[in-house]
């Protein structure tokens, strides 16, 4: 009988529902956007490739566990960067000028914190606050137990506490 | 309670009212909404998810050329190929051998009196008996080939990495060192090495990976890529590509040694894009000499 991950239209349903947040997850590895989203093609290249043996239910763990092997194949591992973009503020006019100043050095030393921050904690915390994924759906991609999660996340926040402690 | 999971809690509100209290006491709480605010009000580059999708059958699931085909499963009930039976082992007797070279970045091709056919990817080589072809076929191959094979008595390819026998199909044998491989295009084909017997049918390829068959059923070709002037590999050791691109342009490729799986094709009229695909995802550089006889590859 044929794999439901071997349909095209599974498939591609699994594509569309994973591919950002696989983009995302090797970017806070990399730092780096292009080689992120080719890896994102080249992962989800391996899932084809081996649609037949991988079970729906395992397709996003597998995807995760593959980008990764993939990303450690990479003989160059570059420093992390990574950059957000900000958004608008709503009310931007009622915001003083020094108000804006302190919290554009506020975002550039916490974002050099993420960056700064043990590879298994940062992307923890990235998966739960920029893809908003819970930490029940971090550890089913990830492989990992909640607890472990959690644990990730409260010493993300811990080091990040101490920056924010500045202003 | 579980400290070194408090923040975290805190964050998807499973924390109990006395722990609020003692994070807002010892003024984590305001600490913690700083960063909140800096990751709500962030964002990261856009994904398109569907030009990405878009590109991903594009490039990894159309066909890319027209012997490069990714089957429909459909077909393989449509192609319900013709059985085989297999027979007994023959002793390699006989004088008057034959044999054909290919040369390094050459292809040969061989007609047999009983209609089949050879085609010698560069760097191969066979040697047969031509005397008794009445009870087998027997071929012993060094290197590559794609073979299409007439309906008859067994048809045996011999290599140092072990045996493949079949009545009448097509498939191609990549066997170079440690390296065994063949694909099945047609028909169904048995392969041994080391005792160890597998059967391919058309649409499948045989892989000798950890000391046992790797059976692929989703193969994409209907012939092997260097028949159409482009090698491909499906997840041998780096190090193979290589020696392939070296035997294809003829030069000497100085090179770390990676052994990290390939997935991916190198057309044969082209060094620089071929070498370029071999090194761009390692993140390696090459350099080519002024006769193009050498290149080196590096970090």
């Amino acid at each position: 009988m044929q794999n439901p991950v071997c349909k095209e239209d599974v498939f591609g349903s699994i594509f569309l529902a994973e591919a950002e947040g696989l983009r995302n997850f090797l970017y806070y590895k990399t730092g780096n956007l292009p080689q992120a989203e080719d890896l994102v093609q080249e992962a989800f290249g391996k899932l084809w490739e081996n649609c037949s043996k991988v079970e729906q239910s395992k397709a996003k763990s597998y995807l995760f566990t593959v980008a990764n092997n993939l990303f450690l194949n990479q003989v160059a591992h570059q420093k992390v960067v990574l950059r957000f973009e900000k958004q608008p503020h709503t009310q931007a006019s009622h915001l003083t000028p020094q108000f804006l100043l302190e919290e554009e050095e506020f975002r550039k030393r916490l974002e050099e914190a993420i960056a700064a921050l043990p590879e298994d904690q940062r992307i923890v915390f990235l998966m739960n606050r920029m893809d908003k994924k819970t930490y029940r759906e971090i550890a089913e991609r990830l492989d990992l137990s909640v607890k472990t999660i959690e644990k990730r996340m409260h010493k993300a926040l811990q080091a990040l506490r101490k920056v924010s402690k500045k202003v | 309670m579980d400290k070194d999971t408090l923040y975290a809690r805190w964050l998807s509100g499973e924390i109990t009212a006395e722990e609020q209290q003692e994070l807002k006491q010892s003024g984590a709480l305001e600490e913690l909404e700083a960063i909140t605010r800096f990751t709500n009000s962030s964002s990261l580059p856009p994904y398109d998810s569907k030009a990405a999708l878009e590109k991903f059958k594009a490039t990894r699931m159309q066909p890319k050329t027209a012997t490069v085909r990714r089957l429909d499963w459909r077909w393989y009930a449509g192609a319900a190929a013709s059985v085989a039976v297999l027979l007994g082992l023959w002793f390699w007797l006989g004088t008057g051998s034959s044999s054909l070279d290919a040369a390094a970045g050459e292809m040969a091709e061989r007609t047999f009196a009983d209609g089949s056919s050879i085609v010698l990817n560069d760097g191969s080589s066979i040697t047969y008996q031509d005397s008794d072809w009445g009870e087998e076929r027997r071929i012993n191959l060094k290197g590559e080939a794609l073979f299409d094979v007439t309906k008859g008595v067994p048809f045996i390819v011999e290599t140092a990495q072990g045996e493949v026998r079949v009545l009448g199909t097509s498939f191609n044998v990549r066997a170079w060192d440690e390296h065994f491989r063949i694909e099945c295009y047609s028909g169904k084909v048995a392969i041994e090495r080391n005792g160890q017997i597998d059967t391919i049918v058309a649409g499948e390829a045989g892989h000798w990976r950890a000391n046992k068959w790797d059976i692929e059923r989703d193969l994409v070709a209907q012939s092997p890529a260097w028949s159409d002037s482009a090698s491909k590999f499906n997840g041998e050791p780096w190090d193979v590509a290589f020696e392939e691109l070296e035997r294809q342009y003829n030069v000497q490729i100085d090179r770390p040694y990676i052994d990290d799986p390939f997935v991916g094709n190198f057309q044969h009229n082209n060094l620089d894009t071929a070498l370029y695909i071999l090194t761009r995802t390692k993140g390696l550089q090459y350099e080519i000499n002024a006769d193009r006889s050498k290149v080196s590859v590096f970090k």
